[in-house]
This record gives structure tokens, C-alpha cells and sequence, in this order.
């Protein structure tokens, strides 16, 4: 394992109760790429993507076993601090859901929940933050009104502004896109591109198409198993298995 | 259940549309020799006619190529097809105009005929014959092995033709035959090895749609 | 077309039955109204609300150093006062609170003896006669008494032609329900204060932290079970439990205002917890979701994000608490007592306004006006509450930037 590997995932099963969901999953995740994670319903693209920031443990009937190292770390060790683990790895959800309260304190929220007070300091991360989104422009002159009173497309880049606030590392993206409009996801998907320059990317998605255009690697998972897993270059022209061949050409669901 | 009925549609009647083409080309060979070996200048004309439509099959099926890229963004073995059929067509319709010129020929020469001249032309068209219908088989089934074939019997095509200049070169030092006729014979020659090559490029784009690389090189 | 007729009939009759039911709703509730205003609203005025319900009669007379004299009033009199230049005080027959006819003082003159008089009777020494005190009796030596019963006008007669009395013995008001209304507001502050943190306390718990076990579904079963109780049986316990627990930690003696906020606060927990959970539940999970992701711990998910979005719900059962503490009545009887008092202690027995109510209707005879008059007070006091609550939490929601 290589600096450049960020999360290593390794002989990962996991149960909801007795159903099992995620069958022997290994995958290495790089630095600085955005890893596309595709499949049908069901096929356990979002649950893996929540095993990565501990998110299944809200569920009660879950459990799982394997390793998922976050560089040297194992994130599912007992003495793994939980709550410090979710500042390093961010997350952005399929509904844009921002807090009933102020644009500016949406994105504050994060950053105070981790004791910083100061207004100079959280201003800046704000505007930084917003800056980084791509929405610093739209909203300057109205952060103190409420959140809600964006647009989908905008709700979602504040979103994503919310979760860098944190300064993360990976920021896992669960179907980021699919609630919104096509000038809206395409607005997001420029803005995901820029972002891997700074961040570690991993967006589930449902449109294949999308994969295509913006991720470097891509995932295909099907019934809890990962099929294949390669370069976007040789997976969507030359794929080496018949059922991501089958998928990718839509001959079936 | 399969999904995508359209798409499978089309790409059926994409294949079908290019060995069609492939077909017509073919049959302008057969008729264009013939023409030439029988000083029939009426057949020849026809074969000259027909070429048109070669060509305007090539236009209709790059129309219905680029309509599958824009409806259906074809990924993965589609993609393959689809663009390894816009290549390969230019090569058909190459065929075509070889079997046009061949034709041309025959309006050379008057009614004699040294029939001495035509049997490696005639093993050679008999050959080439066999590798474009070899292709035409290979696309329609995507079958690499089929293609290799091809490429591989183009070798025996450059050595036939090899030897017919030698051959031509002997008989008319030793003045056994007429210049003229043999210039038109060895130009005849000189076609069907091109249509050779040409089946041989076809090939190579068959092994594409199987592999993702053309002559050895990933495109992907 | 015979058909569509059909259909449209059965329409119309639908809802006319449907306008015809808001219509009976609507006017019963009006009737309600209108006949508790009309028996009530003469009594109402705000001396009824200030003035203490116990009326102490004292008997006095003249300070030794205090006579009558010429006591010219600056004021004019309407026909139905009388007043005494002699002695300086204006009377005048009037109905008390509680809807009999008594001798009012109206006016006294500062410089009036009326001002500073003796206590003939234990207690203070030093009494006085003021505006609104009722003279009952005056007596006189060497003439017969003037009484109440004969009216303003012949006591002032009588008065006028005296140089000294005997005896003067007169009461202050009475029958106000100052006491009453401190001691509701004394039991909202209470109950609310044991009651909303646990109820709060432990919906959150409920909902946020306990795990979906056949436990938690027990718990959520009796909670349940709880709402449905007649209030009488939590005051039974109250004076079984709270009575005796109160009366063992201070210096209680019997019922009293803690131990009716203790009943009441457990009459009102299950009603709390419930309202308050369905409030949580209403915060939609992907608030939660986000919160989590961004690293913030459960309390500060529930504290920071959770709690203020479910705080409309929360008023909302705060205003249901306050309506059912200032209605209950049964419950009180037994854990509160019945006694009207002015002098309201958290250790002594007193009287809410409900109780008070009932007071008032169980003497002889039942005295229908004053307890509509009380009723309107309270329809006042919840339709204030009422209105105050919906606008803070407009006020509120309109902060997070929900359009309502």
C-alpha cells in the first residue's frame, strides 16, 4: 500500500441481520481521483459507500466483517474515534439537505460543532468554503437568509460547501445528482472535476453516462459482489467481464 | 429481459446494411473480370454504372452509424461496432471503385485476347474473391479468427502478383507478347491486389471490434 | 344523463350534511360561549381579580384622640351616594362580588377619624376604613344600631347626627379571586417546571437514543396506556403519595400547591412525552444524516439540529399543558384542597381557578354568575396563551425559512 491509497478495502462482508449485502468486497481507492461506484438497485453501491465513513452504524441490524483502512488505520478498530473519522471523510447525500437555518450558519455548523467560535475565523471558512462550491457569487450578499429559500441545484453545492468546511479529505458523493434538474447536475459535475484536484472523490451513481464523463476509475457492483474495477478508459470500451459488458450496454437493468 | 430492443435493432440492420454493400462490391468484381476476360464492353458499362450505388450505400450507412452514436451513446462492444463499421466501409467502397477500374479495363482492349495471360489473374481474383467474402463472414459474426485469416492469405495475393510481373517481364523480353495487352493485364493484376490490401484493412478493423486495438494498438 | 343526476344528488347531500356538521359544531360552541358571557360578565372587573376572596370583618372605634368634624369634600356626589360632612365618608348600596347588596364606602376624606380607627378584636391594632370596604353595623350609645340592611341613606342619616360611635364593624372586600388566579400561576410555573424537562428529557431519549427493542416498545406501550387515565385516579395518588411526601420534606401540613404541581405534573408527562416525540419524529432523518456526516456528535445533533426544529411541537404541548393545568379540577380537589385563600403559601392548601369554580358551585346556593365569571377569565387567559404561542413559533419557523 502506497501513500497514494486512501482508503484499502479488504475481504469486506457485510449483513443486514442474516440478509448478506456485501459479499468479499477489495478495492483500493486513490488520492486525488474520482472513483465512480455503479450498478442496479439493490446491487450494495450505497451501502459500501457508507461503510466508508461509518454511516451503516446507525443501523441497527448491520454488522459487517473485513478491513477498511483508512491509510494505515482501520476504521472499524474499537478505538476508532467515530465522529473524527466523519470530519476527515465527508459526505454529500442523493436529497440536498441543508439545515433550516442561514446559509452562513449551514456552512458554520460543522466547524462550530468542533469549538470554534471565533467570527473572524468562521467567516473565512464560509466564504472559502462557498468560494470552493462554486456558489460564492450567487449567495454573497444573502447569507443570513435561510437555506431553503435556494434553489435545488444551489441547495446541493451548499451541501458540498457544508461538507469542505470540515477541510476533509474524501468526500463520498451518495447519487449527488439525481434529484436535480440537467443544468444543475451538469453545474455539479464540473464543480466534482475541479474538486479532485484538492479532495479524494467516490460518487455513486445510477447514470452510467455520468460515470463516463467525469470519474478516472469505476466500480461495477452487482448483488453485493464488485464485478470489476478499473480504468474509465479501458472499463467502458473494453470491459473485461461479460455481466459489466451487459450492464454498460444496457442489455439489462 | 433484455433491454435496449432499438439499439439491437440497429446495430442488426447496420451489419446487414454493410454486407449488403459488401455483396454488391463483390458481385462488381465477378462481373468486371468476367467482362474483361470476354471483351464484354456492355457488361463492363454496367459493372462502371453500379458502383454508384456502392457509394451511396457507404452514405446511408454512415447516417445510420452517427444516428446510433447521438440516440444511443453506445458504450463498451456497441462503441466497437459502430465505429469499427465507419472505418471499414471507406475500404468497401475502395473495393467498389477497384471493381469499377477493373471494368474500365476491358474498354482498352480490342477483341484478342491472349488467354495465356489470365491464369494468375484469375487465381489471384479467385483468391481475393474468397478473402472479401471471408470478411464480409468475419464482420457479421465479429469473429477474430476469420480476420486473421484474411490478413494472413493477403500474403499469398502479394506473391501471386510477384510472380505474374516476373512472368511479364520474361515474355516480353522474349517478345512473346503483345506491350498493350500487357499493361492492361498487369494494371488488372495490380487491382485486385489493392482490393486484397483493402480486405486485409476490413479485417483489421473486424479484430478492433473484438479487442479494442487496431494493429496492435489499443485505441481505448 | 339519469345517472349523472343521481350521482350529483348524492354529492350535494354529502355535503350539505358535511356544512350542516360545522355548522352544529360551530353554533354549540358559540351557545357555550354566549351563555357563560352573559351569566358573567357583570361580575367582571378588576377589582374581582385583585381583591382577596376573604373578607375579615373587624370591629372598631374611635381613637381617643380622634372625633367628628367638618369634613367638606371636594368631590360632587351622584344621587345614590350619601355623603357625611361630619365624618367624612361617602356610602352607597351596590352589589358586592358575590351578587348580594351591601353598604359600600365610596369615598373617604383624608383627614377623615375613618382613617385611623382602634381594633376592638385581636389581630392589628391600628385598622382604618377604605374605598370598596362594606360597613356592616354602627353602633351607638344611647341610640339604636344603624345596620346594613337599612341602607346607605339611613346610615348617613343616623351618622350625621351622632358625635361618636360605639362600635363601627365593617368588612373589607371580599369574594375576589386574587388568590385563585397567583395560585393557578403559581401551579403553571410549577408543573411546567418539573414537567417539560422530564417529558422533554425523555422523548428525546425515546426517540433519539433508545434502541428499537421490544423494551423501548413496552416503554412506548404504557406511555401510551398513561394518556388514557382519568384524572381523578392521579389525584387520588397524589394525595396518597405526594401529600405524604411533601408534608415529610418541608412543612407541609396537609395538601398543597407543590403537591398539586407534583399530580400534575404527573397527569401531564405522558401527554408531554407523547406530543414531543411525534414533534421529533416530524424532523425529517436527513437533518440528522447531515449532521452526523459532518462529525458532530449525537447530543449536538440533537440539541443543535433536532430540538429546535421540533420546538413548534413542544409549544404546542406546552400550550396543551398550561390548558389542562389551568382546567384540571378533579385531580386538584383531592391534591390541592379547596380552601379559597388569600394568603397563598407553596406549603398550604389553596385553590385554582377550576377548583374555585367548583367551590362556588358545590355551596348553597350554587352561585352560577361568579363561576361564568370565573370561566371567562379563563377562556381569557387561554386565548391569550393561545395566540402568544402561535406567534412565536410563526416567529420562530419564519427564522428558519420555512414558508408557512
Amino acid at each position: 500500500m502506497n501513500e497514494n491509497t486512501v482508503f484499502d478495502v479488504k475481504d469486506l462482508n457485510l449483513y443486514y441481520g442474516e440478509k448478506q449485502a456485501l459479499k468479499n468486497i477489495e478495492i483500493p481507492i486513490y488520492k486525488n481521483q474520482i472513483t465512480a461506484l455503479i450498478g442496479p438497485s439493490g446491487c450494495g453501491k450505497s451501502t459500501f459507500l457508507r461503510t466508508l465513513n461509518r454511516m451503516n452504524d446507525l443501523i441497527d441490524e448491520c454488522h459487517l466483517d473485513g478491513q477498511i483502512n483508512y491509510y494505515d488505520q482501520n476504521i472499524y478498530h474499537q478505538n476508532m474515534d467515530v465522529i473524527s473519522l466523519r470530519t476527515h471523510v465527508g459526505m454529500v447525500f442523493q436529497k440536498p439537505n441543508p439545515f433550516p437555518m442561514s446559509i452562513f450558519d449551514n456552512i458554520a455548523y460543522g466547524p462550530r460543532c468542533q469549538g470554534i467560535k471565533d467570527k473572524q475565523v468562521l467567516k473565512e471558512i464560509v466564504e472559502e468554503s462557498l468560494k470552493q462550491a462554486a456558489l460564492y457569487e450567487e449567495v454573497k450578499d444573502r447569507l443570513k437568509e435561510s437555506a431553503l429559500s435556494l434553489s435545488g441545484g444551489q441547495q446541493q453545492r451548499l451541501c458540498i460547501a457544508r461538507t469542505i468546511a470540515m477541510k476533509p479529505d474524501v468526500i463520498l458523493m451518495d447519487e449527488p445528482t439525481s434529484a436535480l434538474d440537467p443544468v444543475a447536475t451538469l453545474k455539479i459535475e464540473d464543480l466534482v472535476v475541479e474538486l479532485k484536484k484538492n479532495y479524494t472523490i467516490i460518487i455513486v451513481t445510477h447514470n452510467m453516462q455520468q460515470a463516463a464523463r467525469i470519474a478516472d476509475k469505476t466500480a461495477f457492483f452487482l448483488m453485493g459482489e464488485l464485478i470489476e474495477y478499473g480504468d474509465n478508459s479501458t472499463l467502458f470500451s473494453t470491459p473485461q467481464f461479460k455481466k459489466t459488458e451487459d450492464y454498460i450496454t444496457g442489455r439489462f437493468g | 429481459m433484455t433491454l435496449r430492443n432499438k439499439l439491437i435493432e440497429s446495430l442488426e440492420i447496420l451489419k446487414k446494411d454493410v454486407a449488403m454493400m459488401a455483396d454488391l462490391a463483390l458481385s462488381n468484381i465477378r462481373e468486371g473480370l468476367y467482362a474483361f476476360k470476354n471483351n464484354d464492353q456492355n457488361l463492363a458499362r454496367e459493372v462502371m454504372a453500379k458502383d454508384v450505388e456502392v457509394d451511396r450505400y457507404e452514405e446511408e450507412i454512415a447516417k445510420k452509424a452517427l444516428q446510433i452514436i447521438w440516440r444511443e451513446q453506445p458504450l463498451a462492444s456497441d462503441l466497437r461496432l459502430v465505429t469499427g463499421i465507419l472505418k471499414l466501409i471507406t475500404d468497401i467502397e475502395r473495393i467498389g471503385d477497384h471493381a469499377s477500374d477493373i471494368a474500365e479495363m476491358t474498354l482498352h482492349l480490342d477483341d484478342q485476347r491472349n488467354k495465356r495471360l489470365l491464369p494468375i489473374t484469375s487465381k489471384m481474383a479467385e483468391i481475393v474473391e474468397q478473402m472479401v467474402l471471408s470478411s464480409i463472414q468475419g464482420l457479421v459474426n465479429v469473429d477474430q479468427v476469420i480476420a486473421n485469416q484474411v490478413i494472413e492469405t493477403d500474403d499469398l495475393v502479394d506473391d501471386l502478383f510477384n510472380q505474374l510481373i516476373l512472368k511479364m517481364t520474361l515474355e516480353l523480353k522474349e517478345d512473346k507478347v503483345d506491350p498493350n495487352e500487357a499493361i492492361y493485364v498487369l494494371m488488372v493484376a495490380k487491382y485486385f491486389e489493392r482490393i486484397g490490401d483493402h480486405a486485409v484493412n476490413i479485417a483489421e478493423w473486424i479484430i478492433f471490434m473484438v479487442s479494442g486495438k487496431h494493429k496492435n494498438t489499443p485505441l481505448f | 344523463m339519469l345517472m349523472l343526476n343521481k350521482r350529483k344528488t348524492y354529492d350535494i347531500t354529502m355535503q350539505t350534511l358535511t356544512y350542516l356538521s360545522s355548522l352544529v359544531s360551530i353554533v354549540v360552541l358559540l351557545a357555550i360561549v354566549f351563555f357563560v358571557f352573559q351569566k358573567g360578565y357583570k361580575l367582571l372587573s378588576w377589582d374581582l381579580m385583585t381583591h382577596n376572596y376573604q373578607s375579615v370583618t373587624y370591629i372598631a372605634d374611635l381613637k381617643d384622640d380622634q372625633s367628628s368634624g367638618v369634613f367638606i369634600s371636594p368631590k360632587t356626589f351622584d344621587e345614590d351616594t350619601f355623603y357625611s360632612i361630619k365624618w367624612g365618608i361617602a356610602l352607597k348600596d351596590d352589589e358586592n362580588l358575590i351578587g348580594g347588596t351591601s353598604v359600600f364606602v365610596t369615598y373617604i376624606h383624608p383627614d377623615s377619624p375613618l382613617n385611623a380607627l382602634n381594633n376592638k378584636g385581636v389581630g392589628v391594632e391600628d385598622i382604618y376604613v377604605k374605598e370598596d370596604y362594606q360597613i356592616i353595623r354602627i353602633a351607638f350609645d344611647g341610640s339604636s344600631s344603624a345596620l346594613a340592611i337599612h341602607g346607605a341613606k339611613h346610615m348617613i342619616e343616623v351618622l350625621d347626627t351622632q358625635n361618636s360611635f360605639r362600635e363601627l364593624e365593617f368588612s373589607t372586600t371580599g369574594g375576589g379571586i386574587r388568590g385563585s388566579i397567583i395560585t393557578t400561576l403559581y401551579l403553571i410555573v410549577l408543573t411546567l417546571v418539573f414537567a417539560l424537562p422530564i417529558g422533554v428529557g425523555a422523548a428525546i431519549y425515546l426517540t433519539e437514543y433508545a434502541k428499537n427493542n421490544r423494551f423501548t416498545r413496552f416503554l412506548r406501550q404504557m406511555i401510551e396506556t398513561l394518556t388514557g387515565i382519568p384524572s381523578i385516579i392521579y389525584g387520588l395518588m397524589g394525595l396518597a403519595v405526594f401529600v405524604h411526601l411533601t408534608i415529610r420534606l418541608t412543612d407541609a401540613t396537609g395538601a398543597n400547591i407543590i403537591s398539586g404541581a407534583l399530580t400534575l405534573t404527573v397527569i401531564l408527562l405522558p401527554v408531554i412525552i407523547r406530543t414531543t416525540e411525534e414533534s421529533l419524529k416530524v424532523v425529517p432523518d436527513d437533518y440528522r444524516f447531515a449532521s452526523l456526516a459532518l462529525g458532530a456528535s449525537q447530543t449536538q445533533t440533537t440539541f443543535k439540529v433536532v430540538l429546535p426544529n421540533a420546538t413548534a411541537g413542544i409549544l404546542t404541548a406546552t400550550l396543551l399543558a398550561i390548558g389542562r393545568i389551568i382546567g384540571e379540577s378533579a385531580a386538584l380537589v383531592f391534591a390541592i384542597g379547596t380552601a379559597v385563600k388569600d394568603d397563598i403559601r407553596l406549603t398550604e392548601k389553596s385553590t385554582s381557578l377550576a377548583v374555585h369554580i367548583w367551590s362556588m358551585m358545590t355551596d348553597e346556593p350554587a352561585n352560577i354568575e361568579l363561576s361564568s365569571t370565573i370561566a371567562l377569565i379563563i377562556l381569557a387567559i387561554v386565548l391569550v396563551l393561545n395566540i402568544s404561542i402561535k406567534l412565536l413559533s410563526k416567529r420562530m419557523l419564519r427564522k428558519q425559512g420555512v414558508k408557512r
